[in-house]
């Protein structure tokens, strides 16, 4: 290994870890503060813009310890600023559950980070959103709107505010899709929306079978259904589906399906 | 002769920009806040891209990394370069990375192997992106080695990459009081023929010996007189006023663009 990487790594580890590792020698401390203080506050700020609801909710000292914690040991891969978020939550999805800290964090701070991150994925989502035109509901074949995604929660995220905050987990999990909705206003600007919504069973079923297999019809759907709800008849779900598809692509979640 | 004065795009003046399309010879970019940003950031790019040429200064590609090259985010770079039709790709030599990305600017060690080690580096860049890289004289606030000086690591970089050199004068002076040494100096000593463009900004003084290159605040006279000396030493080229932090309205921005085109029509 070259002495100069050698250097580089110190500098890195120091970085990462300013209170417990030793600093690259000779170097003057009041200088190097200067890039710890760059570093930190750089990486601090893309987090808290992207965690508002975790950063309020936990303390003061647990949001501090679990950005140092984040600083430290995760390694980021991602080069785009905008992946930083992304890489906390992976951080969390591990750290959170390790015994790895003396801080003890709520236990609902992994999937609150997961939800809050949802909101930003359906913003970068590279398809265009806007809704297009559906002629006749009963034969349109149908899919997923490209920017929604769900995910199933333990805790009620989409309510956890610092006066709201869950002590215990769900005695069912709850579905939360989150998408996003694009538009041309009437000055012909271009704007986009992000829309949350909490999701029944049956209607969680139907998105990840549209999903996994766009471009089905209601018939299609209904058929395919019955086999995972088998208390159901075809007939009755195809009944459900007319009122279901309407309703889900009044909300923009499905679209028409185009090959 | 009609000088280019070019500024750096930010959102937060994106929009007035496409409805006033005020008269900039070019923007700059830096690809890592456009890469993978949804739909509506390509949309807005492509408006720009219809009425304006764009430069492009990346952030994140730590060129001076002890971590492997990201050979794949350099093909994802290539990807969005020729979809926006950008041909000037510039970026720091510098680091942001070892072990993981840091997100920040950090300085490379002055020694022969690092020199050579980046220039390697920079050469295989070239050959992914089919374009010229164009590397940028970086702010530092200590050095982390001066086995050789800085101006010497960054000519045996220069040529033994046999690449473009980004002239940052903010950077210059910035480091000139950091590191007590004359800017004017430092620039006539660079190769003429390797200066294709110029970066501009203001900086914040911590301390009489500690200059923070923020991007925060208007030019200082000092910095206009080295890019009027490095029009004379070195000619003419392209420059860009970079305003990243306090960004104040779209027209008072512009008013600085004029100023910064002032310095080298004084010359003319």
């Amino acid at each position: 290994m070259d002495d100069f990487r050698e250097i580089q790594k110190q500098w890195a580890l120091w970085l990462r870890n300013p209170d417990g590792a030793s600093p690259p020698a000779n170097v003057s401390n009041k200088r190097l503060q200067v890039y710890n203080r760059l570093v930190r506050n750089n990486i601090e700020s893309f987090v808290e813009r992207g965690f508002p609801v975790l950063a309020e909710v936990l303390s003061k000292q647990q949001w501090q310890s679990l950005l140092q914690a984040f600083i430290e040991k995760h390694h980021s891969k991602s080069p785009l600023f905008a992946n930083i978020g992304d890489e906390f939550v992976n951080f969390l999805e591990t750290y959170t559950h390790s015994q790895a800290s003396a801080i003890s964090y709520p236990c609902f701070t992994y999937q609150l980070a997961c939800y809050e991150r949802m909101e930003v994925e359906a913003y970068h989502a590279q398809m265009s959103c806007i809704p297009p035109m559906v002629e006749q509901v009963e034969c349109t074949p149908w899919c997923v709107n490209p920017s929604l995604q769900w995910r199933d929660f333990n805790y009620p995220v989409h309510t956890i505010q610092p006066q709201l905050i869950p002590n215990a987990p769900l005695p069912q999990p709850i579905f939360i899709a989150v998408y996003r909705v694009d538009c041309f206003d009437e000055n012909k600007q271009f704007s986009s929306t992000v829309k949350f919504m909490q999701l029944n069973p049956v209607t969680m079923l139907l998105i990840d079978l549209l999903q996994r297999q766009p471009g089905l019809s209601i018939t299609d759907m209904a058929v395919r259904l019955s086999e995972q709800l088998p208390q159901f008849s075809v007939q009755q779900l195809e009944q459900g589906l007319l009122t279901t598809i309407p309703d889900l692509y009044q909300r923009a979640m499905l679209f028409p399906f185009a090959n | 002769m009609r000088h280019s004065v070019g500024l750096g795009l930010r959102r937060e003046f994106l929009s007035d920009v496409l409805a006033s399309t005020p008269a900039v010879d070019f923007w700059e970019i830096a690809p890592e806040n456009w890469m993978a940003r949804g739909y509506e950031a390509e949309y807005q790019l492509d408006r720009i891209r219809e009425r304006y040429p764009v430069s492009s200064h990346g952030l994140s590609l730590s060129i001076g990394s002890p971590d492997p090259l990201d050979e794949s985010f350099v093909r994802q770079l290539k990807i969005f370069l020729d979809r926006f039709n950008i041909s000037r790709y510039s970026e720091h030599l510098s680091y942001c990375s070892a072990n993981g990305h840091l997100y920040d600017l950090l300085p490379i060690p002055f020694t022969e192997h690092a020199a050579d080690y980046v220039a390697a580096r920079v050469k295989r860049v070239q050959d992914i992106l089919e374009r010229p890289v164009l590397l940028e004289n970086v702010s530092y606030y200590v050095p982390a080695k001066t086995e050789i000086t800085e101006l010497a690591f960054i000519q045996r970089v220069l040529e033994h990459a046999d690449c473009q050199l980004l002239l940052d004068v903010n950077n210059v002076y910035v480091n000139s009081v950091n590191h007590n040494y004359d800017p004017f100096d430092f620039i006539a000593a660079l190769p003429s023929q390797r200066i294709t463009y110029g970066h501009i900004a203001g900086h914040f003084e911590e301390a009489s010996d500690l200059l923070i290159d923020t991007h925060g605040a208007d030019v200082r006279s000092e910095v206009y007189e080295l890019l009027a000396f490095a029009y004379q030493q070195h000619g003419d080229f392209p420059v860009l006023l970079e305003r990243d932090f306090n960004i104040p309205p779209l027209n008072v921005l512009l008013k600085e663009v004029e100023k910064v085109k002032a310095v080298s029509q004084a010359l003319a």
